[in-house]
């Protein structure tokens, strides 16, 4: 069975298309049939995160709009095929996202074989983001240790209590997954910022990953590369664990203590 | 499969004026009526009004009459709303739906307040009769749940997060929270409030203008509290001041005969003071 995932947040700029780029890779290094799409119709990103901007010839309006055929339009990970993207379009206006064009495409991948079907949502609670959410099964709230994120966030989760087709239908509601972004322990345990277990108490819902502040991230979206493939990095490590702990394996948090890691322990392993 | 039917009969809770009459002299009462609709004016000429003959208690007054002076006023009416079935006899002849409904309490004068407004005729909106300090939208009837006003309701019981920007009314019951409310969310109840849970947002208990109605909580983090509609911020200091156990907030008159919300402490059982 296809399992639908939204990537989503409602405020913007906390990280959603760096998780959905390494969430989707990680799934996809598992071994799992991945496809992700760019619901930020007008403003794609996603395509230049994954590196594969150049590649891009259709993107996913025009198969709404039938100017071309799904396959021509998922592009094909180079690092891993069992990644596909699917841009949005950058030209077209945001008004052509409609939910019968989304259900096709969702229909027709489920007939390819994909396991997953990762929806990296736009910003906001417009239409984009509602069409972003509304198939899903599964969704990965992305929020910041930080008071106005976590908010947007809580304000997304009462979206998808109420205007996903689970919840119109009645079905067994969305599961819902947190993942903290640009976590900073140090900050966290002086009280200059959230901490996650405060994040998780004014959400409720599931911690699946704190992913620490890093470079790394920035200059992976500068190179195209997902974060989840930058060797080593703690970012790297988290999205990793988080991935882990989606396909069901219990990993501890890392990453979430100020203290550093001993030497002894980074050189041999810990 | 059957073609799906264009037509479809749904309940409905629409914004309508009425025009409350009360008791008072008698004679007086044609142009008393008449002015009120007069400074109305603009308001009634594009509303859809009942006449609300609930809260009179002197018949000395035929309704019929009442009814023709309305109607000369050149308002758009739409029924009458008595509260005795034996009144629909002197309605009989106006041909307008003559509609029996029981005054809630939200309807019911307030007490203390009767003996200044006997004269007044007033024209309300429908969710009418709020304390001042409340605004009309907090409690207008969109945000109803399914069930009408019934006595003996059981309560509402919240299981899932209330989350910032939603909205739920327990409408003519309690409410029993048992899954955390966010900030941003709006809980409100015709009755009282009990949180297992913590209450963060909005909580609004006694929404139809029951006094003593009260909101009990095991973690009370609210941005704001109201009971009978007179509701109160809390800033962080407020909630401080009361630890982090149980608290209870209640509507008392302080020395001064004024309305009060009162935030306090639930105290320990003596079994538990000792240790």
């Amino acid at each position: 069975m296809t399992q639908v995932i939204v990537v989503t947040s409602g405020k913007g700029g906390v990280g959603k298309t760096t998780t959905s780029a390494s969430f989707a890779s990680g799934l996809a290094m598992r071994g799992k049939k991945t496809a992700v799409i760019d619901f930020d119709i007008g403003l794609r990103n996603l395509d230049l995160i994954l590196g594969c901007e150049r590649r891009v010839v259709y993107d996913f309006i025009n198969v709404i709009q039938g100017d071309a055929n799904l396959s021509q339009a998922l592009v094909r990970d180079k690092r891993n095929e069992n990644l596909s993207i699917l841009a949005a379009s950058q030209t077209k206006d945001k008004e052509a996202l409609k939910e019968e064009g989304v259900k096709t495409v969702f229909d027709q991948l489920k007939d390819m074989g994909f396991d997953y079907i990762v929806c990296d949502s736009p910003a906001g609670i417009e239409t984009g983001a509602l069409l972003a959410l509304r198939f899903a099964d599964q969704a990965i709230i992305v929020t910041n240790p930080e008071v106005s994120a976590v908010r947007d966030a809580d304000r997304m989760l009462g979206i998808i209590d109420s205007k996903s087709l689970r919840a119109e239908k009645g079905l067994e509601p969305v599961k819902e997954h947190l993942v903290i972004t640009r976590y900073m322990p140090k900050r966290a345990n002086k009280g200059e910022m959230l901490g996650h277990t405060d994040v998780q108490e004014l959400l409720n819902i599931p911690l699946l990953g704190v992913i620490p502040e890093s470079e790394v991230v920035l200059e992976c979206s500068n190179q195209g590369t997902p974060v989840i493939l930058a060797n080593g990095s703690p970012a790297a490590r988290a999205y990793d664990d988080m991935v882990a702990r989606f396909l069901g394996e219990d990993r501890p948090l890392k990453f979430v203590n100020g203290d550093a890691t001993p030497l002894w322990k980074r050189l041999f392993g810990g | 499969m059957k073609p799906r039917r264009q037509t479809v009969i749904k309940g409905s809770s629409l914004p309508v004026l009425r025009i409350v009459v009360r008791d008072g002299d008698a004679g007086s009462l044609p142009t008393d009526l008449a002015d009120t609709i007069e400074d109305a004016q603009p308001l009634l000429s594009e509303a859809i009004v009942v006449l609300d003959l609930r809260e009179r208690e002197a018949s000395d007054v035929d309704p019929g009459a009442i009814v023709e002076v309305v109607r000369n006023a050149n308002v758009r009416l739409a029924a009458v709303l008595i509260r005795e079935p034996k009144e629909r006899e002197a309605l009989a002849n106006v041909g307008l739906p003559v509609i029996e409904a029981p005054l809630s309490i939200r309807e019911r004068p307030r007490r203390g307040a009767t003996e200044e407004q006997v004269t007044a005729h007033q024209a309300e909106t429908a969710p009418a009769e709020q304390p001042a300090e409340q605004t009309a939208e907090q409690t207008s009837p969109h945000h109803a749940t399914e069930q009408p006003i019934r006595d003996g309701l059981a309560p509402l019981c919240l299981k899932r997060p209330l989350r910032s920007g939603q909205r739920v009314y327990a409408q003519g019951r309690d409410a029993v929270v048992v899954a955390a409310t966010s900030r941003g969310s709006e809980l409100i109840a015709d009755g009282s409030i009990y949180a297992f849970s913590p209450l963060r947002g909005r909580v609004l208990a006694g929404a139809s203008g029951d006094t003593t109605a009260c909101i009990v909580a095991t973690h009370l983090d609210a941005e704001l509290v109201a009971v009978g509609g007179v509701y109160r911020t809390l800033e962080p200091d407020d909630l401080k001041a009361h630890g982090s156990g149980p608290v209870s907030v209640t509507l008392s008159l302080d020395p001064e005969g004024n309305e009060k919300l009162t935030l306090a402490a639930l105290a320990p059982s003596p079994s538990m003071q000792r240790k």
